[in-house]
């Protein structure tokens, strides 16, 4: 049984476990053989607060190489085209990117929490995806998605963190007061004393609207955050609060029959 | 080549009617919008794969939009059951197979298999030691590892492209001058072989960027060499025609265009002839070659067949040279030119004012990122800037060209 990867991709169906780098939280895939065979994976997107597209994805050997040449160049292929391997990852991206930049383009509110489709003619949408889809410099900051899409939507006062398995826990004083309706709450924290809390700040050079949260309580969320194990530590500065992607759910469960 | 929609398994109010918005603009931005796609991240600039992600995304998309609207039916949750593709008895029957394998894109063509072979070679290497389906003798040199950085340029910062740049670059740049190989060079053979292969109007284009790094200057005409494009003339003004035909009713795109009396006569151009301006747009490749040129038909393309007769244009980069025309008699893009007359680009000398130590990576930065092309341009004339050309200190700095082909004959 031979797979076209391609079309693989395009179908969301990865048959490995994905660790989502930034989430810190695996989409998973399952294959079941019973009375009957399915398989099922989960759509996430790679990075669930930003609009951003991002770029090539192969990590490893001669895909990367290609992938690397493509980018120099500028230029990319079919992907039906057989000279050229383009890994499912940047496939995957790729079209995350299109579904984020055709959700801000057609629906109302930069696409944020909405499901109703907004004013306008279908040229200023269509010049709406394709602002999102440019390259970083090209992009015209004043109009959707960048104009508002990385805004400030609240500040929380973090007092205490730690970190466990690569998970940063945060409790606030007073409680945070997000709302447990929505799921694509993220924050960029800027913590400013406390020993070793460096590390656990968020940069918006690399995470420009911020990384996801998970809200466990009313003073108490978790974001991913690489480091060492580390105890509770009483800390002050500030969460800036973000919005991302989702609404009750970003999370896609794909059955393939 | 119209859009191939998929079925989307689930409604509602709300999905509904942004599955039939999601599909007008789609249209609207594929078929009717004239962008530029070279100012696209590159994964986008490719038509036909821009259109697989519309048509692929838009299960996804709706799915968000099903599950933020709450509503009951299939999708609405994260029940399996509820899911877009429902669970079924999936292998029950031979048509439940084929369609299982059809949505796994099981093919076994010759082409599927490599694709495999290669696709699996990267989960392990040791499935092909001899590297025999790999990017051969050029796997391991430096160029090889550029391919590599090249995918590490600008990833540190998804705003910044510069960041990082230049110890990446000066180091793949070293490793090349030690094989005593020009980067460049090395680049350019690379990307003949990869645009070709897309279209010989990659050829064209890779072979005026090598013109213009080798520093020839002068004009180039339809009696020029043409390198490896040589034997693909009549096609690529072929190409040049389909563009225009596409876009003939876009203003934007196709313009008509004045040209002085002075110029027409020099150049032939009768009365009955039409001058355009043509942006090259949605046109990786003729844009990579042309960007924006003025082309002579011989006839209004929107009242029925026409020929193109000829193409003129100015060879030169807003992040390296420049040619200056007055625009006044024969002195425009496409004519001979004095070299007094070559400046640093825009990128370099704003408002006409020189930026002394604007660097390599900040003359690309104004207009974004094609690194191998975009790179030996800039880096051929390095940090700073200068009012004239021959004022640089280096042997061969690049130097721009005009370009005035007569495809009459062609």
């Amino acid at each position: 049984m031979i797979k076209t990867t391609y079309l693989q991709a395009l179908h969301y169906l990865n048959l490995s476990v994905e660790q989502n780098e930034l989430l810190g939280v695996s989409a998973g895939s399952s294959i079941s053989i019973g009375s009957s065979l399915s398989f099922y994976d989960i759509f996430n997107f790679k990075d669930p607060m930003d609009v951003a597209p991002g770029g090539f994805l192969a990590t490893t050997g001669n895909t990367r190489k290609t992938e690397g040449l493509l980018n120099g160049i500028g230029y990319f292929p079919p992907l039906d085209d057989e000279n050229f391997h383009i890994s499912p990852e940047t496939i995957q991206g790729a079209m995350s990117s299109v579904i984020k930049a055709m959700l801000v383009g057609v629906l109302d509110n930069n696409g944020k929490r909405s499901t109703t489709v907004g004013i306008g003619s279908s040229t200023a949408k269509a010049e709406t995806v394709i602002n999102t889809l440019r390259e970083p410099l090209q992009r015209d900051l004043t109009v959707a998605p960048f104009n508002t899409w990385r805004d400030s939507v609240g500040i929380i006062t973090p007092t205490s963190v730690s970190r466990t398995n690569n998970v940063a826990i945060v409790t606030t004083t007073p409680a945070h007061g997000l709302s447990t309706q929505y799921d694509d709450w993220g924050v960029v924290m800027n913590l400013n004393s406390g020993i070793g809390t460096a590390s656990f700040n968020i940069s918006t050079s690399t995470y420009p609207n911020g990384v996801p949260i998970r809200i466990i309580n009313s003073t108490t969320f978790t974001y991913p955050n690489t480091g060492i194990n580390t105890d509770w530590t009483a800390v002050s500065g500030t969460a800036d609060v973000r919005v991302g992607w989702g609404g009750t759910s970003i999370n896609l469960h794909l059955y393939y029959t | 080549m119209t859009f191939n929609w998929p079925d989307i398994p689930f409604s509602g109010t709300e999905v509904d009617a942004f599955v039939a918005e999601y599909k007008i603009v789609a249209e609207e931005l594929y078929y009717h919008l004239p962008y530029d796609s070279t100012i696209l991240k590159p994964q986008f600039r490719n038509d036909a794969a821009l259109k697989k992600f519309l048509e692929y995304g838009l299960v996804y998309a709706a799915f968000i939009v099903k599950q933020r609207a709450g509503n009951s039916g299939p999708g609405t949750d994260f029940d399996l059951g509820n899911s877009p593709y429902g669970p079924t008895d999936a292998m029950s029957t031979p048509e439940k197979r084929k369609h299982l394998m059809q949505n796994l894109g099981c093919i076994a063509t010759m082409g599927a298999m490599i694709n495999c072979w290669k696709d699996n070679k990267e989960k392990d290497p040791s499935l092909d030691p001899y590297d025999e389906l790999g990017s051969g003798s050029r796997s391991g040199t430096p160029i090889s590892d550029l391919m590599d950085e090249f995918n590490g340029f600008g990833s540190s910062d998804p705003d910044d492209p510069c960041t990082g740049f230049y110890s990446k670059y000066d180091d793949v740049k070293d490793e090349v001058h030690e094989q005593n190989e020009v980067l460049w060079s090395s680049i350019l053979v690379l990307a003949d072989e990869v645009l070709g292969l897309f279209s010989i109007n990659g050829h064209v284009a890779v072979h005026f960027l090598r013109k213009y790094l080798e520093g020839t200057g002068g004009v180039f005409t339809e009696n020029s060499s043409w390198g490896r494009a040589a034997a693909y003339k009549s096609a690529h003004k072929a190409s040049i025609k389909e563009h225009i035909n596409y876009w003939k009713n876009n203003s934007r795109t196709v313009s008509e265009k004045t040209l002085n009396q002075t110029w027409k006569d020099a150049n032939g151009v009768s009365a009955t002839d039409k001058i355009y301006q043509v942006r090259f747009e949605r046109n990786f490749l003729l844009a990579s070659a042309y960007g924006t040129a003025t082309v002579v038909l011989s006839g209004d393309p929107k009242l029925g067949d026409f020929e193109v007769k000829r193409l003129i244009d100015d060879y030169d980069f807003f992040y390296g040279w420049e040619i200056i025309r007055s625009d006044i008699g024969i002195d425009i893009p496409g004519s001979p030119f004095n070299d007094l007359n070559i400046t640093s680009g825009e990128n370099r000398r704003p408002g006409g004012n020189c930026i002394q130590n604007q660097t390599v990576c900040g003359a690309i930065d104004r207009g974004g990122f094609n690194w191998a092309i975009r790179l030996p341009v800039a880096d051929a004339m390095g940090q700073g800037c200068w009012d004239k050309w021959e004022d640089h200190p280096s042997d061969n700095p690049g130097k721009p060209f005009s370009i005035n082909i007569n495809f009459d004959n062609i």
